[in-house]
């Protein structure tokens, strides 16, 4: 019992991080009808950013760290914020020339962008290939435990993980759901060319759309970073697709599907490792059995609306 | 024409680029020009480049002892390296050109056991000698009598590591926590538990991760926990094992972590953190060694790499390029055929990290040691001869 | 339009390419299909039009030869040997991605099967390619464990069809499930074994499994000596080529197979999901294997004996791009072609959509497989990380590149983009920076590809206009 708990805390963890990277996949997808394959990579930039920011600045070297939730908290916003910033280049430049393309152009282009960021990054003179540590003891009292009740542990960090995704999903549906531009991004994501006519800036809601994606792709990847405390350009690659996978789960375009797909995944591949047979060998499979079996069952996702094609 | 002309455009600079590219053949002929030229392919970029930027850092620390030494056969040496990402098929690509394009008298490379494998019947089949600094699995060498290598084999590794832990340490039940994706892993894995039940100990729990994506291991931590044995053998690499022990740790977990030669880096501490305290791993060198091989190679590679400590691929690239350069002399010639004759002979070669004998399989004969990990630093523990 | 008759119509590029580009390359086909005289074998017409294919077939397998005789350096013979596998893998998913308009992302999980399932039987049971018919006798006991296996699971589902109320995708759920139970519970049973571990008692199916098992071990014990008795009887000389053939085809045939237990449930999904389904399904295949004992793991298997040379491979090109070609310009290609054009509209005029979607399928997993065969029987080992997502996108990569539903432009592409990344390495630590760029610069400046859906104009078309002779060209 007590081992069953806390494996199911340990899935509700995994999962909240898994969710905030879906978040932004299913956000794109939602208006773009895109997978952006650089969306995993994004997410890595979040955590190399912070890490190169602070080197940068001087507060962690090679044998010395400054403690100070202060300055981690600059080199987070500042990380955050060249997200943002890379996820409207990333449209600008890559997606927007190909909008009315085939969808299968701008996967190419995605995949072009994504080994891009993951090839620059592994150059030295960038990051290099080596995976390097996060500087988590900037964070002074990060480590340890919240509480321990019977054996079964809560980290600080995941009760951070989980405090952080829960208000960063509040905050996102008070902007998709209050706002101007939230309606505007739901007009868009519902009908491309009628939102246009009704005098939606298609061009501005969708660079919003990935600023916004971005932003929280990075805000995942530093939180991934703390639980995980390695960073290398290559991180961002199967969170990537585990995160797609939760969005597909929970119903593509569709913001709660996304939270609900992620703890789901989470949870599942945590259980079939502690209780399956040899569960541990198939753990990523086991993330795309479930995957087919929801598509087959109910193509359009736990929560997602089936939308019949018309002639 | 027009509507062709881009794709005309493309082919064209593709064409010229790989006939450029061509062209440059014959500047650096092997060994027939003024130089002798080895050629070295390792994974600079992918998931596996640090172990190919290390290898390449001890190689070219090698070359700057060998050429100011007068070079070989009264020649100067030079290393060419080129990059596989980290891939098999690549490895076997690089091999074959740095062989056929760049007429290398002989290769180094690759220190992970599949892409040696990969490539070695490019090297058996141009008789060109190959000496792989790091590849410890078996199969390696089996590929053809000009395969060797300068390093310790998995299954001496694995034993060595269960019967340190049942003697030294006294531990009865053993956990096993292994890469499923990693032939270095899932060898290890297998030679420990034999070893272990050789010994009369038990496995407990024997589970798996993927190495390269995993970064959670909890799940397999809480089963583990379940189990509560005595150590938890983890062979994998360094990327993961700072984040195993720290998640241990987590999880209240307090009993040993042990692990392989891949844990050698810097990195297992820094991700790790205070976690990786107390847990031992079985290494090719301690760089605490008071042998004045290792200290003299510790002192010249933190010279040339700003103080960078250097890690087990470093010296086993040093010792590889020291090795073939010794054997080249020996040799005489730069034919393939007698390089690999006296390869085959090398005999207590003093190597930085040990001894060096090439036996009838072409494997080094090397001691093993033991390290520690205290306070963020890696303590010499023991020495266990083969 | 009518499917039997459009053989005669012009092919798809026209028709379909939206770019005013088109219409000045028309010219290049276009007298040919002015030829009113029907042919005797449907397609005859567009393959004489276009003819790359038998020059290729002319000039390619002497030139593979001339390469292979160390002249050119093995480093060359290498680039060459990678376009090979890189060529058939490509124009393979140009079926699939181009011709049927279904996008997969999976294509290497079919090359993995035919990979392991020629190495497998190569290695065991080949005695060094003299016996042919003990590696037939391994597919046919293979075919027959696993028709037994399918025709239980198709009963069990038939059963399971016979309550009305089941959703209609249950048997492929049920499948799925059933097939992942399977390899989890073999790999259980075969582990535990080795780690001394008891077998829960509940690992029933492991031993059903066995008795499966059994039954292969017992058709290869008793089938050895009649195999080895039939191998006896050919000659020597051609023991080696029949053996490699019955290799490929049967590697092939594997991986078919496999394509159509993907295809089946897969192939009800569309554009993306069917993209990620694919993309799951071949990390499923990978994952089962690196699992797999007999398979050898994640060290993969070594050992592997080395027929396949540049001969081979580039007969096998050949073959592939001819079939292929055949394929897309012929009835059955346009009937799949009616299906990527407009799904709804192929189905209103009682075209089997699924039929032809899984038939495209599964023909491009049969090459995949191929290659598979190829690329084992060539390079001594194989690991499963040979075969990852990364080598999947490469190939996406090629056929998006070369123009989606062009051949010729497939294989352009499989030569393009295999040399630029040798072709980059003088500049090392930037190459791959540069080549990631080039694509996205690449699929910038010409969405549609190097080619678009077109195909390379005819030599006759092409080098007519410069010796002069405008007689074929105006139209």
């Amino acid at each position: 019992m007590q081992e069953f708990v806390q494996q199911l805390i340990n899935g509700l963890s995994l999962g909240a991080i898994y969710a905030l990277i879906a978040v932004g996949y299913t956000m794109v997808y939602g208006v773009l009808q895109l997978i952006n394959f650089a969306h995993g990579d994004v997410f890595m930039v979040g955590a190399v950013l912070v890490l190169l920011i602070a080197r940068g600045v001087g507060w962690v070297g090679d044998d010395h760290v400054t403690h100070s939730w202060a300055a981690f908290g600059v080199c987070a916003a500042l990380s955050v914020a060249g997200c943002g910033l890379l996820g409207f280049v990333i449209e600008r430049f890559a997606y927007r020339p190909l909008r009315n393309r085939p969808r299968l152009n701008s996967l190419i282009t995605a995949i072009g962008v994504s080994l891009l960021l993951e090839y620059g990054g592994q150059h030295p003179k960038v990051f290099g290939p080596t995976p390097r540590p996060f500087p988590i003891d900037m964070l002074p009292g990060v480590g340890g435990r919240l509480f321990s009740i019977g054996g079964v542990v809560i980290t600080r960090i995941d009760g951070m993980i989980l405090a952080i995704t829960l208000v960063l999903m509040l905050g996102l549906s008070y902007v998709v759901m209050r706002t101007r531009t939230g309606l505007g991004l739901r007009a868009v994501s519902h009908r491309f060319d009628v939102a246009a006519l009704m005098g939606v800036n298609i061009d501005r809601i969708i660079s919003f759309t990935f600023v916004l994606g971005s932003t929280l792709a990075g805000v995942a990847g530093i939180l991934f970073a703390i639980k995980y405390p390695k960073v290398d350009p290559l991180m961002g690659l199967l969170p990537g697709i585990k995160a797609f996978v939760a969005a597909v789960f929970g119903g593509i375009g569709n913001i709660t599907g996304a939270v609900l797909g992620g703890l789901i995944l989470g949870l599942v591949e945590v259980l079939a490792v502690g209780y399956l047979p040899n569960g541990s060998q198939y753990r990523d499979g086991i993330a795309f059995v479930i995957l087919i079996a929801i598509l087959l069952v109910k193509p359009s996702g736990l929560l997602g609306k089936n939308v019949t094609e018309k002639v | 024409m027009k509507p062709l002309s881009f794709t005309w455009l493309m082919l064209a600079a593709v064409v010229g680029l790989a006939v450029g590219n061509g062209c440059k053949k014959g500047t650096t002929g092997g060994g027939s020009g003024n130089t002798i030229v080895i050629g070295h392919f390792a994974s600079m970029t992918g998931d596996t480049a640090t172990f190919g930027t290390s290898a390449d850092e001890g190689i070219r620390l090698a070359l700057d002892e060998v050429n100011a030494k007068g070079g070989v056969l009264g020649k100067p040496v030079n290393v060419l390296t080129e990059d596989d990402r980290s891939q098999a098929d690549e490895a076997k690509t690089a091999a074959a050109k740095l062989i056929n394009h760049d007429h290398v008298v002989a290769l180094l490379g690759e220190i992970s056991s599949s892409k040696s494998i990969a490539a070695a019947p490019v090297a058996q089949e141009a008789h060109i000698p190959m000496v792989s600094p790091g590849s410890t699995n078996p199969k390696v060498t089996e590929m053809g009598d000009y395969i060797f290598r300068v390093c310790f084999i998995d299954p001496f590794q694995g034993t060595a590591m269960a019967n340190f832990a049942m003697n030294n340490l006294k531990a009865k039940k053993l956990a096993v926590l292994y890469p499923v994706n990693s032939d270095y892993g899932v060898g290890l894995r297998d030679f420990f538990e034999e070893a272990v039940k050789k010994a009369g100990g038990q496995i407990v729990v024997d589970v798996s991760y993927t190495e390269k994506s995993d970064t959670d291991f909890k799940s397999q931590l809480t089963k583990i926990k379940n189990a509560n044995p005595d150590a938890i053998y983890v062979p994998g690499y360094y990327t993961e094992a700072g984040l195993i022990a720290r998640q241990a740790r987590e999880l209240g977990l307090t009993c040993p972590l042990l692990g392989g030669d891949g844990w050698d880096s810097d990195q297992t501490v820094k991700i790790g953190g205070k976690s990786a305290d107390g847990c031992y791993f079985s290494n090719h060198y301690s760089p605490d060694e008071q042998r004045p091989e290792v200290q003299d190679f510790v002192k010249a590679y933190k010279a040339k790499y700003k103080g960078k400590v250097p890690d087990a691929m470093a010296i086993l690239g040093y010792d590889a390029l020291k090795v073939l350069c010794d054997a080249i002399k020996r040799a005489g010639s730069t034919d393939g055929t007698k390089i690999r004759d006296a390869l085959a002979q090398t005999k207590d070669y003093p190597g930085a990290c040990g001894p060096i004998t090439i036996d009838q399989n072409r494997n080094a004969k090397k001691n093993i040691v033991i390290l520690k990990i205290q306070d963020g630093k890696f303590t010499y523990v023991a020495t266990i001869k083969p | 339009m009518s499917p039997k008759r459009s053989d005669q119509l012009p092919p798809p590029a026209q028709s379909s390419s939206p770019s005013a580009g088109a219409a000045g390359r028309t010219d290049a086909r276009a007298p040919e299909h002015h030829d009113p005289a029907p042919s005797r074998w449907p397609g005859l017409s567009s393959l004489k039009a276009n003819a790359w294919v038998p020059l290729a077939i002319v000039l390619l397998v002497p030139l593979a030869a001339f390469v292979e005789s160390d002249v050119v350096g093995r480093y060359n013979a290498r680039i060459v040997t990678l376009i090979g596998y890189n060529v058939i893998l490509a124009v393979s998913l140009q079926l699939i991605n181009g011709v049927s308009g279904q996008f997969s992302l999976g294509h290497v999980g079919f090359m993995a099967v035919g990979a392991y399932l020629a190495a497998y039987p190569a290695k065991t049971y080949a005695n060094n390619f003299a016996d042919p018919a003990a590696v037939l006798l391994f597919y046919l006991a293979l075919g027959v464990v696993v028709g037994i296996m399918g025709a239980v699971l198709y009963g069990l589902l038939r059963l399971a069809g016979l309550f009305k109320r089941v959703h209609r995708s249950l048997p492929g759920v049920a499948l799925l499930v059933l097939i992942i139970w399977f390899a989890v519970d073999i790999s259980r049973a075969a582990s535990a074994t080795d780690a001394g571990l008891a077998v829960p008692k509940w690992c029933v199916w492991s031993h059903g499994m066995g008795g499966l098992q059994d039954l292969f071990d017992a058709i290869q014990a008793h089938g050895a000596s009649a195999a080895a008795a039939i191998s006896g009887h050919l000659p020597a000389a051609i023991a080696g080529p029949v053996c490699f053939i019955v290799l490929l085809i049967g590697a092939g045939c594997c991986a078919a197979g496999a394509g159509f237990v993907v295809g089946l449930p897969a192939l009800r999904l569309r554009g993306d999901y069917l993209a990620i389904a694919t993309l799951g399904m071949a990390e499923i295949i990978r994952i089962s294997i690196m699992n797999s004992r007999p398979l050898g793991g994640a060290l993969g298997l070594t050992g592997i004996p080395r027929y396949t040379n540049l001969v081979w491979l580039y007969g096998c090109v050949v073959l592939t791009v001819l079939f292929v070609w055949r394929v897309t310009y012929s009835a059955r290609g346009r009937v799949i072609m009616a299906v990527r054009e407009d799904e709804i509209a192929a189905s209103a005029v009682g075209i089997n959509t699924t039929r032809q979607k899984v038939t495209a399928f599964v023909f491009g997993a049969f090459f995949a497989g191929v290659a598979g065969a190829l690329f084992a029987l060539n390079e001594y080992s194989i690991t499963p990380t040979r075969f990852t997502l990364d080598r999947s996108i490469e190939v996406v990569v090629m056929v998006t590149l070369g123009g989606l539903g062009s051949i010729t432009g497939a294989v352009l592409a499989a030569i393009v983009l295999t040399i630029l990344p040798e072709a980059l390495r003088s500049v090392a630590e930037y190459r791959m920076i540069i080549y990631s760029s080039l694509l996205i610069v690449i699929m910038l400046a010409r969405p549609q590809g190097l080619m678009g859906t077109r195909e390379l104009p005819s030599p006759k078309a092409l080098f007519g206009r410069w010796w002069g002779s405008r007689k074929g060209v105006t139209a």
